[in-house]
C-alpha cells in the first residue's frame, strides 16, 4: 500500500444476483491528485462509487481511507452520512436535486455541522444567522464563477438539464471535503461551462490540495486535468496509467470501440 | 339563543387545542415527510396521562384512598369536584405538572415508536402509527383503573375555584392559547432555520440527504419527539377542558380531522395549519351548537359535519391544490441572497417570478 494514498480499494467485489458488477477491483487514489475513472457503460463505475460511499456494502474486499491524522481506517460498510462526515463527498450521475428547494437552498444543504441544524439552535436565530449569511455568500460566489446568479432563487424544475447537472456538482463543491467523487460532472454541460468547471476543480486541487476521483465519458476533457486514469471494463480493472499511456493502450481502445 | 361570548371562548379553546395538533402535523408530515396517520395515538395518550395525573395523583396527594375514590365512581367524582372548588393551588400545580409529564412520556413514546420504522417507506410509517392508535384505544377500553369503556370523569379544571364559569373558561383559554402560540413560534422558527431546510430536503429525497451527510433517522426521530410531546400536551389540555376521557373520543377520525385541517390550510405552512384548524373547528363547533337549535327530530346537525368537511376540502383542492397558504421559501435566506446580490451589483433577475 502506498503511503501517499488517501483511499485504497482492496479487491472489492459486488454481485447483483448473478451479475458481477465489480470483481476484485483494486484501486489506489493518491492524495492531492485528480484521478479519472473511465470505462464503457455498465463497467461498474457508479457501482464503485456506491460501494465507497456506503449505498450498499461490497460482497468482498475492503475500503481503507486515510483520515486527517494520517491513519488508515476501514470504511467498508459505513452509512452514507458517516462516510460524508469523514470528508468524502459524492455527486450523482442522475442529478438528485431537492425539487422543493431553490437552487440556493440546494447549495446550502451540503455544509456539514451547520449550527442551525440542531433542534435547540434552530430556535435561537442569533446562533445561526451569521453562519447562514456566510454560506449564502459562498454559494453566490460559486454561482457567479459560472455566471449563473440568475438561477439562484429558481426551483430545479425551472432549470435546463445542463444547469441541473452543474448545480448537482456545485452542491458537492460547496463545502471543502478531502475527497470528491464526481459522477459524470461534465455530462450535459456546454463546452464553455465544462471548461469553467474543470478550471475550478483544477484550482481546488492545486490551491487547496483536494483530491478528486472523477467518472467521465468526455474523456478528452478529463485528460486535460487528470493526473492518473483508471479504466474499468465489465467490473474489473482493465488498465491504469497517465492519460498519455491510457490513450495509446490498445486494450482500452478495444474496450471502447470493439474488435 | 347562542350566547356569543361563551361560544367564542368555547370555540377558541377547541381551536387552540386542535391548532397545536395541526401545527405539529405540519412539522411532521408537511415539512419532514413523516406520514403520521396516528396523530390520535399521541393525542389520546396525552389525554389519558393528563386524566390520570389530575385525578389519581391529586387524590393520593390529598390523602384520599385511590381505590375507593376512583374517578369513574360517584364518590370519586364528587370528591374531585369538591377538591377542584376548594384547593386552587394544588390543583393548578398538578395541572401544570400533568402537562409536563404528558409532554415527556408522549414524546419518548413517539420517539421509541418511530425509531425502528423510520428507515422504511412512508406507507409503513403511516400504517404502524395508525394501528398503534387503535391498539392504545383497545388498551384503554380494557384497563380497569382507566375506567374501561366508560372512561374517566370528574377531571378537575384548574380554574373551577374562580366560581364564575366565564372567568374560569377565559383563564383556561389563556393557558391553551399560550401553549398554542409557543408551538406556533417553535414550528415556524424550525421551518425558517437550516434545520427546516434539511427537513424539507429529507422530505424531497431522503437518500440524497443521507449522502449529503444528514443522519436522516436521527433527525426525523428528534423532530418526532418534539411533535408527539406537543400532541400529548394538547391531549392533556383537552382532557382537562372536557373534564372526562373515554376510548370513543380517540378514534381514527380525529387523526383525519387534523389531516383535513392541514390539507385545507396548506400542508407545509404553519400559518396554513392555523387557518385550517380555525376553519374546521368553527364549522365543528357551530354544528354542535346548532344541534339543539335545529332539533334532532329527523336528523342531528352533527351528521352534517363529515359532509361539510368533505365539501370544503373538495372546493379548496379544486381551487387551490396546495392549500390556502402554499409553502414559501424561507424569508431569512432569501433576504441574505438579495443582500449578497446587491453587494456585487447584480440585479436578481427572475428572482421574484417564482416566489409569488
Amino acid at each position: 500500500m502506498k503511503e501517499d494514498a488517501i483511499l485504497v480499494i482492496n479487491e472489492v467485489s459486488k454481485y447483483f444476483e448473478g451479475l458481477k458488477a465489480l470483481s476484485k477491483v483494486t484501486i489506489e487514489i493518491p492524495e492531492k491528485c485528480i484521478v479519472g475513472l473511465i470505462g464503457p457503460n455498465g463497467s461498474g463505475k457508479t457501482t464503485l462509487f456506491n460501494v465507497i460511499t456506503g449505498f450498499y456494502p461490497p460482497d468482498e474486499g475492503k475500503i481503507l481511507y486515510k483520515t486527517l491524522s494520517g491513519i488508515f481506517v476501514d470504511i467498508t460498510g459505513l452509512n452514507p452520512h458517516e462516510v460524508f462526515k469523514m470528508g468524502v463527498i459524492r455527486t450523482f450521475q442522475i442529478p438528485r436535486l431537492f425539487p422543493s428547494l431553490t437552487v440556493l437552498e440546494n447549495l446550502l444543504i451540503t455544509p456539514l455541522n451547520q449550527r442551525g441544524e440542531s433542534v435547540v439552535n434552530s430556535l435561537r436565530r442569533s446562533k445561526w444567522l451569521r453562519e447562514e449569511e456566510e454560506l449564502v455568500h459562498r454559494a453566490v460566489n460559486l454561482l457567479k464563477t459560472f455566471n449563473r446568479l440568475n438561477i439562484a432563487s429558481k426551483y430545479p424544475s425551472e432549470l435546463s438539464i445542463g444547469d441541473i447537472k452543474l448545480i448537482e456538482t456545485l452542491r458537492g463543491l460547496m463545502t471543502p471535503a478531502r475527497l470528491y467523487l464526481l459522477d459524470e460532472p461534465l455530462a450535459g454541460l456546454d463546452l464553455h461551462t465544462a471548461r469553467s468547471l474543470l478550471r475550478l476543480i483544477w484550482k481546488l486541487n492545486k490551491n487547496h490540495g483536494l483530491t478528486f476521483l472523477i467518472v467521465e465519458h468526455r474523456v478528452d476533457l478529463l485528460m486535460e486535468i487528470a493526473d492518473f486514469i483508471y479504466v474499468l471494463h465489465n467490473g474489473s480493472l482493465l488498465a491504469s496509467g497517465t492519460p498519455g499511456e491510457i490513450i495509446n493502450d490498445p486494450k482500452v481502445v478495444r474496450a471502447y470501440i470493439g474488435e | 339563543m347562542i350566547d356569543v361570548l361563551s361560544f367564542a371562548i368555547h370555540w377558541l379553546t377547541y381551536f387552540t387545542i386542535y391548532a397545536i395538533l395541526a401545527i405539529t402535523l405540519v412539522l411532521e408530515a408537511g415539512i419532514s415527510g413523516i406520514t403520521n396517520f396516528g396523530k390520535v395515538a399521541f393525542f389520546g395518550l396525552g389525554a389519558y396521562i393528563g386524566a390520570v395525573v389530575n385525578t389519581y395523583t391529586l387524590l393520593a396527594l390529598l390523602g384520599y384512598d385511590v381505590n375507593t375514590y376512583t374517578p369513574f365512581t360517584a364518590q370519586g367524582v364528587s370528591v374531585l369536584s369538591k377538591i377542584a372548588a376548594s384547593e386552587p393551588i394544588i390543583v393548578i400545580m398538578i395541572f401544570f405538572m400533568s402537562l409536563a409529564i404528558s409532554f415527556v412520556i408522549t414524546g419518548l413514546f413517539g420517539r421509541l415508536l418511530i425509531y425502528p420504522v423510520i428507515r422504511v417507506g412512508a406507507g409503513f410509517v403511516g400504517f404502524t402509527l395508525l394501528s398503534v392508535g387503535e391498539i392504545l384505544r383497545a388498551i384503554y377500553m380494557n384497563t380497569h383503573f382507566l375506567g374501561g369503556t366508560y372512561g374517566m370523569f370528574g377531571i378537575p379544571q384548574p380554574f373551577t375555584w374562580l366560581r364564575s364559569p366565564v372567568l374560569s373558561a377565559l383563564c383556561y383559554l389563556a393557558v391553551t392559547f399560550s401553549i398554542f402560540l409557543s408551538a406556533y413560534i417553535l414550528v415556524s422558527r424550525i421551518h425558517e432555520s437550516p434545520l427546516g431546510r434539511v427537513l424539507r430536503a429529507i422530505r424531497d429525497d431522503d437518500v440524497a440527504a443521507l449522502f449529503l451527510g444528514k443522519d436522516v433517522p436521527r433527525i426525523k426521530s428528534s423532530v418526532f419527539f418534539l411533535t408527539s410531546g406537543l400532541s400529548g400536551v394538547a391531549g392533556a389540555l383537552y382532557a382537562c377542558y372536557v373534564g372526562s376521557v373515554n376510548p370513543q373520543m380517540f378514534v381514527v377520525l380525529v387523526t383525519f380531522n387534523v389531516w383535513a385541517m392541514i390539507i385545507i390550510g396548506g400542508s407545509s405552512s404553519p400559518m396554513g395549519a392555523v387557518l385550517g384548524a380555525a376553519l374546521l373547528s368553527l364549522v365543528d363547533r357551530l354544528l354542535q351548537y346548532a344541534t339543539p337549535v335545529i332539533g334532532g327530530v329527523l336528523f342531528s346537525a352533527d351528521y352534517l359535519r363529515p359532509i361539510f368537511i368533505g365539501c370544503i376540502m373538495i372546493a379548496i383542492l379544486v381551487k387551490k391544490p396546495m392549500g390556502l397558504l402554499p409553502e414559501k421559501p424561507p424569508k431569512i435566506t432569501a433576504g441574505f441572497l438579495r443582500k449578497a446580490l446587491e453587494e456585487i451589483g447584480e440585479v436578481n433577475e427572475g428572482g421574484c417570478d417564482t416566489c409569488d
